[in-house]
């Protein structure tokens, strides 16, 4: 059964502290819903409460259409992977994946049949006699994701789950969780600080930070229309290039002047209502500002900047330069033979520009869509109805879907 | 292997220095001297006919296994003995570690005042001397007293009625305190993800205690019991204070009949001996315990 998940005004204060703050968050039924954001941004904060393991200090959570507030973890039909496991370490993996069915009464042969078929999808069929401390970390990782599979659950939580677990393990069990959230589709919220996980695994990304919810939306929305300064540094790494600008416009005719240049905005963006001439900051994603033999012909700008450190990264390296007086990363392609100190030209995309105020750091244009994007939604305060091509349509409930008001949350 | 051949003593074997057994000696010689001496010597005079005062406080014999056997034909050290391990088993294994457990476990769940309020009081009692403790309980059975009052008995003096129980309830009353303290720091130490995940998993409370605290607190029960046995095995003060073993021999503990044998009726030989048996007990729960320890995690 998928259910959809709903956090309605949902505060949480500890002491002096917010933690969450006003979230309102709606997750589809059967949708991957991945919550990223630094350390401290409530987002497991977040997870615990629809867990059950906190209650929120204002506000609803709805569980399919069951409010759940008040009621016990127990009785939420929820299942949660955490960061440490929390395996059981006095029983073997066999009791560790039956726990949650035999408490819930379940008969010995349903166990045996559940317990085994689990094992399977997970290849732990060898392993059901050994306890936790004679597991790898992988291994114990595939553990805790049975104890929550196997319960056939309405909601999957997940907190940080391949934390533990060394870089080529992540990337192998990354690819694992997303078959078996293609195999299975339960509604699943899945809590990272990494935003590679995000990406590469969300149907749909919520951005949190200092317990507000910043943007919610699919991986490509994200990364190439972000909310505002937070979202546009936090996804995408190399982070986004910063740096000052000045917009003025004449005739009809907006033009953006920043790193001692001026360009017209390209043509197929669109300013929002708040925007106004003067101080705003201009964001450039490191790939989109090039090394100028290897640019396009559509990156009409050329700027010139004193390489400071170059770091090859086998596929591609990294540049940071100065330029204008601002420090500014680029993407070059590899063996550019590029020195540090040596002086070069950057080449840019003026459609590929990101704008946001200079105040509230909230997004101030609306770019066209990246050629490719296989999903685009609008930013802001535009929260239109055509939804067409949206993927949380493909699980059926496209009406269901309520996309916080952005730019309120911000502010 | 060729090589670990040419390459000269290992450097990360454990070394022994016969210039280290100079810098021991001081330590071994005061060990010898107050620990393992005594302790032989009292081995050695339990198995004599050694008096506190008289001709045999001087020429004493060593005689074989005549204390044994005269423990053997002793009514009273058959039944001293068995209120001994009655006292150990009540009032220390099953009392104090239960009611610790059932405390620790309360307190944890209770809200902040309660928990400050009750905790405190438990280990107040803990603090009191043990002859204040003996005092309040020796009052509070005797007849007029307030439990006779509480149960409608006025003339009833329990201390005499059952002397036993009362002396094992006082002197559990008096002793929770240490074993829901640790207890307490045993709970404290879970891992709180392991509780939480048996609870989002659908465990009543009593499922979670059972399969899950239970089970983990499993070296802290065996640390408990093992010290509360060998506290209360030992138990003189208290029960002496309040009935000198009496009415009759209802509460000699062994403790008490070492004590009466020993400075009482001056047999230190025979007294000895029974202070070793009472070794042999603690020794044998001892085991016990830390046998049961090994099958875990």
């Amino acid at each position: 059964m998928l259910s959809e998940v709903r956090f309605d005004g949902v505060h949480k204060i500890f002491g002096a502290e917010t933690a969450v703050e006003d979230l309102n968050l709606t997750v589809n039924a059967g949708e991957f819903l991945v919550l990223v954001g630094p350390s401290g941004c409530g987002k497991t904060t977040t997870l615990r409460m629809l867990a059950g393991l906190e209650r929120p200090s204002y506000g609803r959570i709805l569980i399919g259409d069951k409010l759940v507030n008040n009621v016990s973890p127990r009785f939420r039909d929820v299942a949660m992977v955490f960061q440490s496991y929390a395996l059981y370490p006095h029983m073997n993996v066999y009791d560790n994946l039956a726990f949650g069915m035999r408490a819930r009464g379940a008969s010995k042969d349903l166990v045996a049949q559940r317990v085994k078929e689990t094992a399977d999808v997970l290849g732990l069929g060898k392993l059901l006699k050994r306890r936790p401390s004679e597991l790898s970390g992988g291994q114990r990782q595939r553990v805790a994701l049975g104890r929550a599979l196997i319960r056939q659950p309405q909601v999957f939580l997940m907190d940080e789950p391949l934390s533990n677990l060394d870089a080529g393990l992540r990337v192998q069990m990354r690819a694992e969780l997303s078959r078996l959230h293609q195999r299975f589709r339960v509604t699943t919220v899945y809590v990272t600080h990494d935003q590679v996980e995000a990406m590469t695994m969300g149907d749909r990304i919520a951005v949190m930070n200092n317990g507000r919810l910043q943007q919610v939306d699919a991986p490509e929305t994200l990364y190439d229309n972000p909310a505002n300064v937070f979202v546009a540094g936090f996804i995408g790494s190399p982070r986004m290039n910063f740096v000052p600008g000045r917009l003025a416009s004449s005739d009809g005719r907006t033009s953006v002047a920043f790193l001692g240049i001026t360009t017209p905005l390209g043509t197929g963006s669109r300013l929002t209502a708040g925007a106004s001439d003067g101080e705003v900051t201009v964001g450039i994603r490191p790939e989109d500002l090039m090394w100028r033999p290897a640019a396009g012909p559509d990156c009409t700008l050329t700027l010139s900047a004193d390489v400071d450190v170059v770091e090859p990264m086998g596929h591609e390296a990294y540049v940071t330069a100065l330029c204008a007086g601002e420090t500014v990363t680029s993407r070059f392609p590899p063996r550019s033979g590029v020195r540090p100190q040596e002086r070069v030209d950057l080449a840019l995309n003026p459609a590929r520009l990101h704008l946001f105020d200079a105040q509230s750091g909230i997004t101030i244009l609306q770019r066209p869509p990246a050629a490719g994007a296989e999903t685009l939604r609008s930013v802001g305060e535009a929260r239109t109805n055509d939804s067409a091509g949206g993927r949380s349509e493909r699980h059926g409930q496209p009406e269901a879907r309520r996309v916080p008001s952005r730019t309120e949350e911000i502010s | 292997m060729a090589v670990v051949g040419t390459l000269g003593p290992r450097l990360d074997r454990e070394r022994f220095q016969w210039s280290s057994l100079l810098m021991l000696a001081p330590g071994l010689v005061l060990l010898v001297v107050l620990f393992l001496g005594p302790v032989l010597y009292a081995f050695y005079i339990g198995f004599t006919n050694l008096a506190l005062v008289g001709s045999r406080s001087r020429d004493y014999s060593f005689t074989g296994l005549e204390n044994v056997a005269r423990m053997l034909g002793d009514y009273v050290f058959i039944k001293s003995s068995w209120l001994t391990i009655l006292f150990v088993v009540g009032s220390a294994i099953v009392g104090q570690s239960v009611l610790g457990m059932l405390l620790a476990i309360l307190l944890r769940n209770a809200v902040v005042p309660i928990r400050i309020v009750v905790g405190s009081i438990v280990i107040v009692a803990w603090v009191l001397p043990e002859i204040t403790v003996a005092l309040i309980w020796y009052a509070f059975s005797q007849a007029g007293g307030t439990l006779s009052i509480l149960l409608g008995h006025g003339g009833t003096n329990f201390l005499v009625l059952v002397p036993m129980l009362i002396v094992s309830v006082a002197n559990l009353w008096r002793n929770v305190a240490f074993s829901m303290l640790v207890f307490s720091a045993g709970l404290r130490n879970l891992p709180s993800e392991v509780l939480e995940a048996a609870e989002v998993e659908g465990a009543s409370a009593w499922r979670r205690y059972r399969s899950v605290i239970l089970p983990l607190l499993r070296p802290t029960i065996v640390t408990n019991l093992l010290l509360v046995t060998i506290l209360n095995l030992s138990e003189f003060t208290l029960i002496y204070a309040m009935t000198q073993g009496g009415p009759g021999i209802e509460t000699t503990t062994l403790p008490i009949y070492v004590y009466q044998e020993a400075f009482v009726f001056h047999q230190l030989g025979y007294g000895t001996a029974i202070s070793l048996v009472l070794v042999l007990i603690g020794a044998f729960f001892s085991l016990l315990f830390v046998r049961a320890s090994r099958r875990q995690v």
